[in-house]
């Protein structure tokens, strides 16, 4: 295979990514978010002034209650909503001060996203819900064709490649998605509840992979969780409630 | 109007007040019964607005064709039968001539002896519903008026006696006021409207009539309005009217003799209308009276055995034509608007699919907790209901907008012919327009309701497509054997019911139609109407079941009929219902492909569409008649079938396009997922696909098809080469109009002709063939024939079907030389005796006993030699040349005026069409000869028409009113009649069109109701691509190019399914010779315009879809 390997590299995981990137720098930094939502004339304050730092390479989680604005952060992070007030930096660069095109394209090339629900296309099949970033950021079809599979392999499905998410278990589902959150080699992973419809053996089996893809491709992962078990599994958790950062856990050090 | 149908319409009306009525009642019973599901139904209406105005668009399109065409109807039964009345005014019944045989010398154009009125009037004499019987003359004489440079040679000029038509109070003026004839003055004229306008001359002005060349001045005094007694005699006849003793003074006794009338009219008592109500009596006796006096003086009644005098009640003709007209409008549009009402009752379907598709959930939830699969129909009927309302009264608005929009458009199409429509509606024809219209709309809202509410509980809920709830009820062989028995149950059930008063009940209102409309054949079909109505009561309508026993009964039903409508909706609908039917076959476990199902099913019916009538006829061994009736049911079919086909081979066809453009780079993914959304929802890209086809179908079939006739009617062919035609009267008679001219001074007009062709013609009784053979009669039973191959063979035939001994009367036409110069006629079929065309022109210049035939001279039923008997026949073109024509000898003329000549060619129907020389003499073959023959026969001519070609580069119209200004002879410049006649007929088609294209809408807005809904089902996904990083404006764009795909899949399945059925059409010679023209000039400019109106529909839903905000979209509800 001549394509640029996908995902899990097979030297042990290096210091160095595959760009000149180095681990442990800042790749998202957040300074005093706020967000505020009109609902039913009542503001919600979803996010009341928040900052926090994460490293490349880094997997976070993001827990707390229900309600506490950890989808709203997570969403402002990535660029997929808008802010009042304070800054975001993902790489480097003010993500709310692109235009929409850019940031879009930005998303296309650096980012991949894994939700808790309606994450594929119904319409199209397994693989071709895999490649469509690849497709977006303008591969040829065939190399994304291939590329897709390997992904899907990685995930173990490459015998589903057909098969529309309709005929996929939740558990397929997800990781399907998760192929196509990372067919595109992207710099930073977001996943909502990317294991929360999922029993805990299956969840433990799409944390061990996303664990491996992290450890092995230098890739940051920010992922919001109720579960302790995922959120122990991370680098580090950070703690929300009521639209504020209220501390949070170091499970282990950054290449520790 | 008062019929349709051979329906009287009253009748009509009751018939669907009734069936309303019923509808209404089944509103009304669910209202009282259980008003909360009429709450819960109304509630929906207000939540979505732009749905309730697409719902209500579509409800109203099949009121909006009802009103449109009953108004119509109205509006030209009211104009036409005023038109009459105006027209006719007093006069109620014509004494005209009747032939009685062909069998004698040719017919005089005499008038009617004075002693045939005297006799009427004393034997009527003290009738007191007759006011007066009398006489009067007509005649063409040119009018000038020299002040206006204007020259009318087309003018009937009509002679009455004033006083009596004063005492009649027969001549108006355009008000309505009296015109006193007797009051006029020796040199003063009335002249009608159309003249008025034709000379630009007003009361006061002076005007010459021209007799025999010499120019008599006379005043007009007044306007009449356009009647018979002011000389509106034809269409677009300019007339006027002097009283009698000016009118003889002028014409002289050779033009006018003294005891002569050209026609004798009997006016009945009381007014313009009263006499109608006994006219038909009245009719019968003045026949008896002309019975009873030709029996007293056979001498003077039947002067030459050959015509008797008859009476023709003018009026009430006129008006029963007027009815004929309406009720023939009124069917006509409502068969081209049954394209647009089929399309409307798809729109419902697809709304209440797309409202179910909308609401699952909650009516998943509804009847989990309790709430029965009927309470969700009567709520969808009650929602339903109320838009059908309101849809009645908005159609019914805007269906009487557009039939006054109609009629102005009709109206500029007539100006010429000085005739206007009144746009009139009747109240019968709105209540029967808006019944109907509810009618049609409650039984699709019905419909719909039951389609909408079927779901299964557990997968509306979890919102699970249904298709996967169908997949586990697959039809077992049990199951099959199971449906099959309920329905001859279910039979057997209602014959038990048959003594009960249920049957009544369900059977009454079917029974009820049947008997009214007088169909005791359709009877027989109550039982399946009933077993119909019953499935569906049942609520699981096995379609298939009935689709295949229906369509075999309907099947057996058309052939007994010979009905190739009944026959072909049989042969439809089975191979439909049994692949439905094997759709649902389960052999342990294991099911056929839908696809391969689908696809060979569909194909076999398009198949069926596309055989020539012939194959169905021979593989049946049965005769199959149809009519135009056969084009709705052969849209509605093949658009089935072709969407059928479309639909189940979606992935093909996107996967071809995908592999033909999905390489362009960035647009790759965009093209994707566009094309794999319509593949996924079958049903409504489906619909929606079937909608567009439909209409375009209807579009582009009616276009080619007039196209084509328009073409061969109006093309350049049939002016035979000629430029200019002039037409000679008595009064103006033009021997040789190039000396005409010369002695006009004329010179300029001199110049411009190149030849001055000319036909004398005259009516020839006791023609026969002498021969039709090649070259020996054998009188015992064999005759020499050539057959196709140009072969001479030999065949039996019967005697007795050679009509050889009788005589018919054609026309004979002497034409001079320089006729054979300009012409270029095409001859259809050319004696095996002649080389070529060039033999055959220069035999008739040659003065030979040579004739060139119309084809209805050789051709069936007017032919005077019928030799279209097997194996020849008439052949269809010229270029096969092959065929030639047998020897064919006629005798033309009797006594010592008969002579024989030989008819070596046929003049092809098109071409020969501009020779029309039978004008006054109904339908009569012609033969052309040359000159000298013809005068020889028919003696001196009173018919000489002028065809003359001009100079290359001539201004033909001034060629044509250079002879009109210097001659006074009506002459046309053909090239220009014959554009100003298409652009009519195509403004008066672009019209029809326009109707037709009114079901567009309904296509539109179907693409608009998916597009809509796919933004709001889509919000999720619209989301996930727009995180992974889909440009806002692709996401537009996709929508967009899905919708625009769906367009012209369907904009292409109706145009190839209607230009195939078209080329069957015209191959098998359903049309004659006329030949397939597809006016790509109409036809483009509509495609293109129906899918730019598609992408601007569908551009409003797809900038909402690109405006989608992400986190929003993403936020599970
Ligand atoms: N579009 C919106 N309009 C109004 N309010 C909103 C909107 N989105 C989020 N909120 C409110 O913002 C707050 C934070 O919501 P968010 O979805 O971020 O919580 P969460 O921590 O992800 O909760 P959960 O664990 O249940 O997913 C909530 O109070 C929610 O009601
Ligand atoms: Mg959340």
């Amino acid at each position: 295979m001549s394509s640029r390997p996908v995902g899990i590299d097979i030297e042990a995981a290096p210091q160095k990514g595959t760009s000149g990137e180095v681990r442990g720098e800042s790749i998202i930094v957040a300074d005093d978010v706020h967000k505020t939502y009109a609902a039913a004339g009542q503001p919600v304050h979803a996010l009341r002034g928040v900052s926090l730092s994460v490293s490349r390479g880094e997997m976070v989680t993001i827990m707390g209650p229900s309600g506490c604005g950890k989808t709203t952060l997570l969403n402002c992070l990535s660029g997929l909503e808008t802010i009042e007030q304070g800054e975001i930096f993902v790489e480097g660069r003010s993500i709310h001060d692109m235009p929409d095109t850019e940031r879009t394209d930005h998303r296309a090339r650096r980012m991949g996203f894994v939700f808790q629900f309606y994450n594929l296309l119904p319409v199209l099949s397994a693989v071709e819900n895999v490649e469509l970033p690849l497709l977006l950021a303008g591969v040829g079809q065939r190399e994304s064709r291939d590329r897709a599979m390997l992904a899907l392999e990685q995930v173990g499905l490459a015998d589903w490649a057909g098969h529309r998410p309709a005929q996929l278990s939740g558990g397929q589902r997800q990781r399907v998605t998760i192929a196509r959150a990372l067919v595109n080699d992207p710099a930073i992973v977001w996943g909502d509840e990317p294991t929360g419809d999922l029993d805990s053996t299956n969840a433990g089996q799409i944390m061990d992979l996303l664990e491996g893809l992290n450890r092995d491709n230098n890739q940051t992962f920010v992922i919001v969780t109720h579960d302790e078990n995922i959120g122990r599994r991370a680098n580090r958790t950070i703690h929300m409630r009521d639209g504020l950062i209220e501390g949070e856990t170091i499970h282990r050090q950054l290449g520790g | 109007m008062e019929e349709l149908f051979g329906l009287p319409t009253i009748r009509l009306m009751w018939i669907v007040v009734a069936i309303a009525g019923v509808a209404a009642a089944v509103i009304a019973f669910i209202f009282f019964k259980r008003p909360i599901l009429v709450r819960m139904g109304l509630r929906n209406i207000p939540r979505r607005r732009a749905q309730t105005v697409l719902v209500t668009m579509g409800l109203t399109l099949a009121t909006i064709i009802v009103t449109i065409a009953f108004s119509t109807g109205d509006s030209l039964a009211v104009s036409v039968r005023n038109l009459a009345l105006d027209s006719l005014e007093r006069i109620d019944h014509f004494i005209t001539t009747e032939e009685v045989g062909t069998d004698a010398e040719s017919s005089s154009s005499d008038g009617i002896p004075n002693q045939v009125l005297l006799d009427l009037q004393s034997h009527f004499a003290g009738d007191e519903r007759i006011d007066a019987i009398f006489g009067s003359r007509f005649e063409l004489v040119p009018i000038e008026h020299p002040e206006a440079g204007q020259v009318e040679p087309q003018f009937f000029l009509v002679g009455v006696d004033p006083e009596l038509a004063d005492r009649l109070q027969a001549v108006r003026d355009e008000n309505g006021d009296l015109i006193e004839l007797s009051a006029l003055g020796p040199d003063e004229i009335v002249i009608n409207e159309l003249a008025a306008r034709d000379l630009d001359a007003e009361p006061g002005d002076r005007v010459r009539l021209f007799v025999m060349q010499s120019p008599r001045s006379f005043t007009v005094a007044a306007i009449g309005r356009n009647a018979v007694l002011t000389g509106n005699l034809q269409a677009g006849g300019a007339g006027g009217l002097l009283p009698m003793s000016a009118y003889q003074e002028l014409l002289g006794p050779r033009l006018s003799p003294p005891d002569q009338w050209d026609s004798i009219l009997v006016s009945g008592a009381g007014g313009v209308e009263e006499p109608l109500e006994f006219s038909e009596a009245l009719d019968e006796d003045i026949d008896a009276a002309l019975s009873r006096l030709e029996r007293m003086n056979p001498d003077l009644y039947l002067s030459n055995g050959l015509s008797r005098y008859a009476t023709e009640s003018v009026k009430a003709d006129s008006l029963r034509d007027a009815e004929l007209i309406a009720s023939v409008f009124t069917t006509l549009f409502l068969f081209m608007g049954s394209f647009s009402v089929a399309a409307g009752i798809l729109l419902i379907f697809l709304i209440f699919a797309m409202l179910a598709e909308e609401r699952k959930p909650e009516m998943g939830i509804a009847r989990a907790v309790g709430m029965q699969r009927n309470d969700l129909i009567q709520m969808f009927i009650s929602e339903g209901m109320v838009y059908n309302m309101g849809a009645a009264v908005v159609g019914v608005v805007l269906g009487l907008l557009f039939a006054i929009g109609l009629i102005a458009a009709l109206n500029t199409g007539f100006e010429s012919f000085g005739f206007q429509f009144a746009w009139t509606v009747t109240v019968k024809s709105l209540v029967i327009s808006a019944c109907i219209g509810i009618v049609i709309t409650f039984i699709t809202v019905v419909f719909s309701s039951f389609r909408a509410s079927r779901l299964n509980i557990v997968a509306a809920i979890r919102d699970i497509p249904e298709e996967q709830y169908e997949e586990s009820h697959p039809l077992t062989p049990r199951r099959v054997l199971r449906n099959v028995l309920g329905v001859f149950t279910t039979a057997i059930g209602l014959v038990l019911l048959a003594t009960t008063p249920i049957t009544l009940i369900l059977g009454a209102p079917v029974a009820f139609f049947l008997q009214l409309t007088g169909r005791r054949r359709a009877q027989r079909l109550i039982p399946w109407v009933l077993l119909f109505g019953w499935r569906v009561l049942r609520w699981n309508p096995q379609w298939w079941v009935l689709f295949v026993i229906g369509g075999w009964q309907l099947l057996g039903f058309g052939l007994d009929q010979e009905s190739l409508f009944i026959y072909m909706m049989g042969i439809s609908l089975l191979p439909l219902g049994v692949v439905m039917g094997l759709n649902r076959l389960r052999l342990s476990g294991r099911r056929i492909p839908p696809r391969l199902l689908y696809t060979v099913g569909a194909g076999f019916v398009m198949f069926l569409w596309f055989a020539p009538n012939d194959w169905h006829e021979s593989f049946f061994n049965n005769n199959l008649n149809g009519g135009p009736e056969l084009f709705v049911l052969a849209g509605t079919m093949l658009t089935a079938a072709g969407t059928l086909l479309l639909v189940f081979n979606l992935d093909l066809i996107v996967g071809g396009i995908r592999n033909a453009v999905g390489g362009v780079g960035r647009m790759a993914p965009v093209i994707r997922t566009a094309a794999a959304y319509p593949a996924a929802a079958r049903y409504r890209t489906g619909m929606t696909i079937a909608m567009i086809a439909l209409i375009t179908f209807a579009l582009v079939n009616f276009s080619t098809i007039n196209a084509s006739f328009s073409r061969a009617f109006t093309g350049g062919d049939t002016a035979g080469g000629f430029e200019v035609l002039a037409f000679n009267t008595e009064v103006n008679a033009i021997g040789d109009i190039r000396a005409g001219l010369a002695e006009a001074g004329a010179n300029e007009v001199l110049d411009e002709i190149e030849d001055a062709g000319r036909i004398e013609a005259g009516p020839v009784r006791g023609t026969r063939a002498v021969t039709a053979l090649t070259e020996a009669w054998d009188p015992v039973a064999e005759r020499h024939i050539l057959d196709s191959d140009g072969e001479i063979r030999t065949i039996e035939t019967d005697l007795a079907e050679l009509k050889f001994e009788d005589r018919e009367a054609v026309v004979l036409g002497g034409i001079n030389d320089e006729f054979i110069d300009g012409q270029e006629v095409k001859l259809q079929a050319i004696s095996y005796r002649y080389e070529d065309e060039q033999a055959v022109w220069s035999a008739l210049r040659g003065g030979e006993m040579v004739a060139v035939a119309t084809v209805d001279a050789i051709d069936g039923a007017f032919g005077f030699a019928d030799v279209d008997l097997e194996p020849w026949s008439t052949p269809d073109s010229v270029t096969d040349e092959s065929i030639r024509l047998p020897r064919i000898v006629v005798e033309v003329g009797l006594g010592e005026n008969a002579r024989q000549v030989e008819v070596i060619a046929i003049l092809e129907r098109v071409s020969g069409a501009f020779v029309d020389l039978d004008g006054e003499n109904g339908s009569l073959p012609t033969l052309l000869l040359p000159e000298s023959i013809a005068a020889a026969v028919v003696g001196p001519s009173d018919s000489t028409r002028h065809y003359i070609s001009t100079r290359a580069g001539a201004d033909t119209l001034e060629v044509a009113q250079g002879i009109e200004r210097e001659l006074r002879i009506f002459a046309v410049d053909i090239k220009g009649e014959l554009e100003r006649q298409q652009s009519t007929q195509s403004s008066i088609l672009a019209l029809f069109q326009g109707f037709i294209g009114i079901g567009l809408v309904a296509g539109l807005a179907a693409l608009g109701v998916i597009a809509l809904r796919a933004v709001v089902e889509r919000r999720q996904q619209i989301g996930v691509l727009r995180a992974i990083g889909f440009q806002a404006r692709l996401v537009g764009f996709e929508l967009l190019i899905e919708m625009g795909f769906i367009a012209l899949l369907g904009l292409g399945l109706g145009t190839a399914l209607a230009l195939g059925l078209a080329w069957r059409l015209f191959a098998e010679g359903t049309f004659g010779e006329i030949s397939m023209y597809i006016p790509l000039g109409t036809i483009l400019p509509m495609l293109i315009g129906a899918f730019v109106a598609s992408l601007v529909l569908t551009y409003f839903p797809a900038r909402q879809a690109a405006r989608t905000t992400i986190a929003e979209a993403l936020r599970y509800e």
